[in-house]
């Protein structure tokens, strides 16, 4: 995987949300590390053409973002925070079903695949389960199952753990680190990210340090516990 | 001898109106459900030019019997029918008021074998039919629209999955309403809803375009790309 | 379509049908559906727009016709729909894209202005043309005379000029929220 971020700047009306970003990511395991509002959603966003930049470009594997977005969202796989607004059938079986019909246009491809995957994840067992019975845990592995059924090369996960309990975040990140593709994951909880290969901390818009997760732990006890405004 | 006779008669008539039942429940159903549905138009539009009580009346009471046979449950729930009998009573009433007793009947007997005639063919349509013709019906109209079928599929689960959602919101709009001591009236209840719902309708949109839901997607390419295998 | 079009729409559309089943109720008497409904949708044009608005109250009307109880009091089924009501549900559909139509005319000027707008929007979408579709349907299934059929539903103009206001007020408020 490379992802180029080539000198990225995004506006709104009201503020500047990302200031100056170039970044080239080629390693296995990502984490981006920010408080609210530091633009951490915003950067890894991009990646997938969900919002565009003011300025700038971002390139996935030779794919400029802005010029090729169907092919981009095919090989880049996106887990948001909350279970609920994902997953949009209410059985289990027919949300990943309906996303797997234009790649598998056999029914029985896709049964296979479907079931394949929900037992990688340990919840085959919900495969005929109305969603909105289910925990939030549940219907996050179940929210993640829907994209991993569709192979990304790539996958990218913003605060998938935020709103779980205890259990399920382990079983989330244990899954996670079984992952054979590469992982961009953004979090507010440096805990997580211990065995990540790089940790992007991001505050006001801009990178403010990239290096190793104890690195980032070191520059976060550092900088983080002043009042804003102040350090870094 | 004449008990036993007269047991035998009731048990014919039993047998007879059982094999009426079902046989009249079975040609109904089976009927394909577009079909039930034009005759129902056809129906209701006859009913509605109709004028004759003596025919409104017959065929009001026909319908109502055909209903009751194709019913499934035994005894017609007063609890659930009231409400509808008291407004059809309530129509009848005005309009014997304002135009005189025979119109008020027709009005009635009209109300009366439409509604029948309704419940008839929902009673013997299942809801996997009727959303079949609904898209037989709709995808002319989307093609128009230029909304692939796809799309509506999609729309017509979001929403169902939604329905759920939507009250588990109200409920804890209600909670935090109560929560802040502010009373629970439609119109406090009803901006916070309104507000959460807007914003979910954001999560939603990213979700659904992430995973390129109801898009015609191009066939996978595997990109060039140096993944570092853990 | 666009997916946000989609969203907002099954979003309202579940919306309606929700509280339909919430509080309970029944207005068996009256032969208008006057309920938190046609708030709803003429909120829903105020806030989402023409086209998200009205499919929204399709969808409604037509999962409503399949059978689920999703009207006001737990009803549903074509026979209410075919009934002496059924205009005043039809009738919310090209009603809802009234009120969002003329919601998105654009206007300069103080809060005031915005909130005489959207009643209006409110009142001629939510109230004119529902009340266009629902009398001569109400009128020529039972039979009444026209004006005895309007006769009839004058009772609840008051009530639903009220509910024309609240909207816009909402409306403006949600708006500011948001924004």
């Amino acid at each position: 995987m490379i992802i180029n971020f080539n000198q990225i700047f995004l506006e709104n009306p009201t503020r500047q949300i990302l200031r100056d970003v170039s970044l080239s990511l080629t390693e296995s395991r990502i984490g981006v590390i920010g408080a609210n509002g530091s633009g951490k959603s915003t950067l890894v966003r991009l990646i997938n053409g969900l919002v565009s930049p003011t300025a700038g470009s971002v390139v996935v594997n030779g794919l400029d973002v802005s010029q090729n977005l169907k092919l981009v969202r095919q090989l880049v796989g996106f887990v948001f925070q909350n279970p609920d607004n994902q997953i949009v059938f209410p059985v289990v079986s027919e949300d990943l079903d309906f996303g797997l019909k234009p790649r598998l246009p056999n029914a029985n491809d896709r049964h296979f695949r479907i079931k394949e995957t929900l037992a990688r994840l340990g919840i085959e067992k919900l495969y005929e389960r109305a969603v909105h019975e289910l925990s939030g845990g549940e219907k996050q592995l179940v929210a993640l199952a829907a994209v991993l059924s569709l192979e990304p090369e790539i996958l990218i996960l913003d605060e998938p753990t935020t709103q779980l309990d205890l259990r399920y975040r382990n079983r989330l990140m244990h899954i996670v680190s079984r992952l054979k593709q590469p992982v961009i994951f953004v979090t507010h909880d440096l805990d997580l990210l211990q065995d990540f290969d790089r940790v992007l901390v991001v505050d006001q818009g801009q990178i403010v340090h990239d290096g190793s997760p104890r690195q980032a732990l070191d520059w976060y006890v550092v900088h983080m516990s002043q009042p804003m405004g102040q350090g870094a | 001898m004449n008990t036993y006779k007269l047991s035998l008669l009731n048990r014919l008539r039993h047998i007879c109106r059982l094999g009426l039942r079902r046989t009249l429940r079975q040609v109904l159903q089976s009927m394909p459900a577009g079909f039930k549905l034009l005759g129902l138009i056809f129906f209701s539009t006859a009913f509605i030019l109709l004028h004759n009580i003596v025919w409104l009346s017959s065929v009001a009471l026909v319908m109502v019997w055909v209903w009751l046979i194709v019913r499934t449950e035994r005894m017609v729930s007063w609890q659930k029918m009231w409400p509808l009998a008291l407004s059809f009573g309530v129509i009848f009433l005005y309009m014997a008021w304002v135009s005189g007793l025979q119109e008020g009947f027709v009005a009635l007997f009209r109300l009366i074998a439409l509604w029948a005639a309704a419940q008839t063919v929902m009673l013997t349509t299942s809801t996997t039919a009727m959303m079949q013709v609904v898209e037989t019906v709709v995808t002319p109209f989307s093609k128009l629209c230029r909304a692939n079928p796809a799309r509506i599929a999609l729309l017509f689960g979001l929403t169902i999955r939604l329905m759920p959602l939507m009250v588990q919101q109200w409920h804890e709009v209600r909670e935090a309403q109560q929560a802040r001591g502010v009373k629970v009236k439609a119109h406090n209840m009803l901006v916070p809803m309104l507000v959460r719902t807007l914003n979910r309708a954001q999560a939603l949109t990213d979700a659904i375009d992430a995973r390129q839901l109801g898009e015609t997607v191009q066939p996978k390419i595997q990109t060039h790309s140096p993944s570092a295998h853990r | 379509m666009t997916t946000r079009t989609l969203v907002l729409s099954a979003l309202f559309t579940a919306l309606l049908c929700a509280l339909a089943v919430v509080p309970p109720i029944p207005m068996p008497l009256v032969p208008v559906p006057l309920t938190l409904q046609t708030l709803l949708v003429m909120l829903a044009g105020l806030v989402v727009g023409p086209r998200a608005a009205g499919l929204a109250v399709l969808i409604y009307v037509v999962v409503a016709a399949i059978g689920f109880p999703v009207l006001p009091g737990a009803r549903g089924g074509l026979g209410v729909l075919l009934g002496p009501t059924g205009g005043f549900l039809v009738g919310m559909i090209p009603g809802a894209m009234v009120v969002g139509w003329l919601a998105t005319r654009a206007i300069e000027g103080k809060p005031w202005l915005h909130i005489a707008r959207n009643t209006l929007a409110a009142v001629l979408g939510g109230i004119v043309v529902i009340y266009l579709v629902g009398v001569p349907w109400l009128a020529i299934v039972t039979g009444m005379p026209f004006a005895k059929a309007i006769n009839v539903v004058v009772v609840f103009l008051p009530g639903d000029f009220i509910k024309a206001v609240v909207a816009a007020f909402l409306a403006q408020r949600v708006n500011r929220f948001l924004v």
